[in-house]
């Protein structure tokens, strides 16, 4: 069974590759295509033709279509969130426990986020473009998850509390994925003044994606920290100990307080929100691997 | 040349009289703290302070407090950060979060929530329950979120069928005295969402200073198993460990299970018995006991010149000597002044004089390094160090405890269960206002609707769905906004 889950998550991982090939080679497409219509627009309106305009763009282009490459690619993200689920619960069965006990569990765990959030987003704000830079990031992360070794050892002793470790981490995950989501949002936000093309999604709805990834991380990461603190409160005798991990936990908790009180009270929106979104990323990220480096009670995970 | 001034005019702003009434000065200082720019520079540097805190090696506490261990730590720490460690010392960055910078910060910020908070309540007590249901004409030609129709029906007629579609969507509706208005909201009570969680931060830092000065707390409580140990602190309780089982995965050799057998009883009464694991303490009268930790304690007795017997219990040998070849563990014996260090053989290891099944003990004054006494002790034997005689029984297993009365996180959990619901309350719900105008228009009349908030794309629906109803309710059709 942990063979199986192992399986599961290199699909994933290829198919995830190969989707943001489908992404890069869309993008191109539509690309190209907005390139070729305008330089004709020009040429006709040049010569005298202003009349025709539009002829010219609604045009399919020849050869293929932007639209049938992204909706593979597209429909290939959901069928690797369907593998990356079956991947979590095939390893749920054969561990006996959620699949959020170790660092490798979590990285899985993680990517899995990140996907539903891509997934989720992508279906409401049909936003295809996001994929460029939100893929990368959960490619990564499943390739790191393929590198890390998947055996299953027992559960140690403070890890064995199943309902606060369920839910605990799994607020972590989804909390996590929808930043990565609004990580994504605020880097092509603060792109858009550098890529010249009109394809480019525009800024306002970049904007929103990136808040309302903060509207979903933020209480996600308020009720993970405080389950947190009860879970050490039972397991360690202590709610809050400064450990390394829970102590970055909290710094990425303000970070994404700091967003919305600057966007709230202060207006701020734009490139400066959007950069705290990368610095509440980063966050998340060095909350992930800091325990690499410092040890801690969350050293297992 | 300077000219002789009037001797009572002042010779600058500073010279002057200044009337400072204390009311002005409270103000002023209430004005700081509600500053949002303040509140958003204090989250951000206690962000910073908390990273700094993530980064920087942070001495234990019981290493803090004792100069000897302090000054062996930070000689360590110069190493890593050369001449600026007495400067990070200085400011408090190896212990950050009881240094006075980082409670500084944390007081100003929760003042400055308070503040924030405070101001802001009237403003959402008048949203919410005197929201201004008349707004100028031009806001419905200027909105960014508008709509205007045009309805077949007397402007009653309309008004009272919009009422109606909006309140059957849920929305509150507020009629404007003039007549032509319609005030219009859902999740009216959603901001004070907002309070709570800010009033739950403050509660959680409440709940830390209660946790830090009221209740008590033993980290290292220490029982052998079968000797009785009174936990004190006005409990009134005694706790034994009628044993202790440590238990490994076979295949992996990972721990799986620690669990003590603890009985905890009072005037020698048995008041409670539980199985303690890490995930289960047991819990007597708001007193947790939570399993910390385990180890090898050496069971000994003390007794002075005539005979007495001044100490006997396990002392754990909870420490490694210098070269790792032993482990020791420390009785202190306060009304003598004398510290008895017991000494055996670390697993696997040996000291040198020192057999298997033998301990050395050494005695010391307290705050004193110059020994009074040494011997080798034989298990079941005794011999005299100085002027005690320390007999050695055996080695026994010990279970350390974490032992603790909390009322502070009672606070914590109330201040936690604030932070959550007016979180989701503020993100999940937020108020949605919109105010309709009707007038007449002809035989019929014009509906106009717009809101102030910013048309993102879930707002932008919202409002479709609004004018949709008041459209079908009315029978009217839109007009290009």
């Amino acid at each position: 069974m942990l063979q199986t889950a192992q399986l599961l998550l290199v699909a994933t991982t290829v198919i995830t590759l190969v989707a943001f090939a489908c992404y890069v080679v869309a993008f191109w497409f539509a690309h190209q295509t907005r390139t070729r219509a305008r330089a004709e627009q020009e040429a006709l309106v040049g010569a005298g033709g202003a009349t025709t305009t539009a002829q010219p763009a609604a045009e399919p282009p020849r050869g293929g279509s932007s639209r049938g490459v992204v909706w593979l690619g597209s429909t290939l993200m959901r069928v690797g969130l369907l593998l990356l689920t079956a991947s979590l619960v095939a390893r749920a069965l054969a561990t006996g426990h959620a699949p959020f006990a170790n660092h490798y569990e979590f990285a899985v765990s993680f990517a899995w986020g990140m996907i539903l959030a891509h997934v989720l987003v992508e279906w409401r704000y049909k936003v295809r473009t996001l994929g460029l830079a939100v893929l990368p990031v959960i490619f990564g992360m499943l390739l790191y998850a393929t590198t890390l070794s998947y055996e299953a050892k027992p559960l140690m002793p403070a890890l064995q509390n199943s309902p606060l470790l369920t839910i605990h981490v799994f607020c972590a995950a989804l909390a996590y994925g929808a930043a990565a989501v609004g990580f994504g949002a605020a880097v092509m936000y603060l792109l858009a003044p550098r890529v010249r093309w009109r394809g480019w999604p525009k800024q306002d709805i970049l904007d929103e994606i990136g808040y309302k990834s903060v509207v979903a991380t933020f209480p996600l990461l308020t009720i993970m920290i405080v389950l947190g603190a009860i879970w050490a409160n039972i397991a360690w005798g202590r709610y809050w100990s400064w450990d390394p991990k829970e102590t970055a936990a909290l710094v990425t908790w303000l970070v994404y307080g700091a967003y919305l009180h600057a966007r709230v009270t202060r207006g701020w929106s734009g490139s400066r929100s959007a950069w705290l979104l990368v610095l509440g990323f980063a966050a998340i990220i060095f909350t992930y691997f800091g325990n690499l480096f410092f040890g801690g009670l969350h050293s297992y995970a | 040349m300077l000219q002789p001034t009037h001797q009572d005019a002042p010779v600058d702003a500073l010279d002057e009289d200044v009337h400072v009434a204390p009311s002005h000065l409270l103000h002023h200082i209430y004005a700081f703290f509600h500053n949002k720019r303040v509140g958003l520079v204090l989250i951000l540097v206690t962000g910073l302070l908390t990273l700094l805190g993530v980064l920087a090696k942070q001495m234990p506490d019981s290493v803090r407090l004792d100069p000897a261990s302090r000054a062996a730590w930070l000689e360590q720490a110069r190493a890593v950060y050369g001449g600026w460690t007495g400067v990070l010392d200085a400011i408090g960055i190896f212990h950050i979060f009881t240094s006075p910078l980082f409670l500084t910060v944390c007081v100003l910020l929760a003042l400055s929530i308070i503040a924030c908070t405070t101001h802001r309540l009237p403003l959402l007590y008048q949203k919410a329950f005197r929201p201004h249901t008349h707004v100028r004409p031009s806001f419905y030609d200027h909105a960014r979120l508008r709509a205007d129709a045009h309805s077949g029906l007397a402007p009653d007629a309309a008004l009272a069928a919009t009422t109606a579609a909006l309140r059957k969507r849920g929305h509150r509706v507020v009629a404007d005295p003039g007549g032509e208005t319609l005030y219009v909201d859902k999740f009216f009570w959603a901001p004070f969402g907002t309070a709570a969680a800010h009033l739950g931060y403050v509660v959680v830092m409440a709940g830390f200073l209660v946790s830090a000065f009221a209740g008590f707390r033993i980290d290292n409580f220490e029982l052998t198993v079968g000797i009785p140990r009174d936990v004190g602190h006005g409990t009134g309780l005694t706790a034994v460990a009628k044993s202790f089982t440590d238990r490994y995965d076979e295949q992996w050799g990972t721990p799986i299970d620690y669990v003590s057998d603890l009985v905890v009883s009072r005037d020698g009464a048995e008041v409670e018995r539980q199985l303690v694991r890490v995930n289960e303490p047991l819990i007597i009268d708001g007193i947790y006991f939570h399993q910390a930790s385990f180890g090898v304690s050496a069971v000994i007795s003390v007794s002075d010149s005539a005979g007495k017997e001044l100490f006997h219990d396990g002392v754990p040998l909870a420490w490694n000597t210098p070269d790792e070849r032993g482990r020791y563990g420390v009785a202190v014996l306060e009304d003598l002044g004398v510290e008895v260090f017991v000494i055996a053989n670390a697993s696997g290891a040996q000291l040198p004089g020192l057999e298997a099944g033998q301990v050395r003990v050494e005695t010391y004054p307290i705050e004193s390094r110059e020994p009074l006494g040494q011997a080798v002790v034989d298990a079941g034997g005794s011999a005299s160090v100085g002027e005690l005689t320390v007999g050695f029984e055996r080695e026994q297993q010990y279970t350390s405890l974490i032992v603790k009365r909390d009322p502070g996180s009672v606070v914590v959990w109330i201040g936690c269960a604030l932070l959550i619901v007016g979180t989701c309350l503020t993100m999940g719900l937020p108020h949605r206002r919109q105010w309709v105008r009707v007038t007449p228009d002809g035989a019929g009349s014009r509906i106009q609707i717009a809101t102030p908030d910013k048309p993102d794309s879930g707002r932008s629906r919202l409002f479709g769905q609004c004018v949709d109803a008041v459209v079908e309710a009315t029978a009217a059709t839109k007009r290009k906004a």
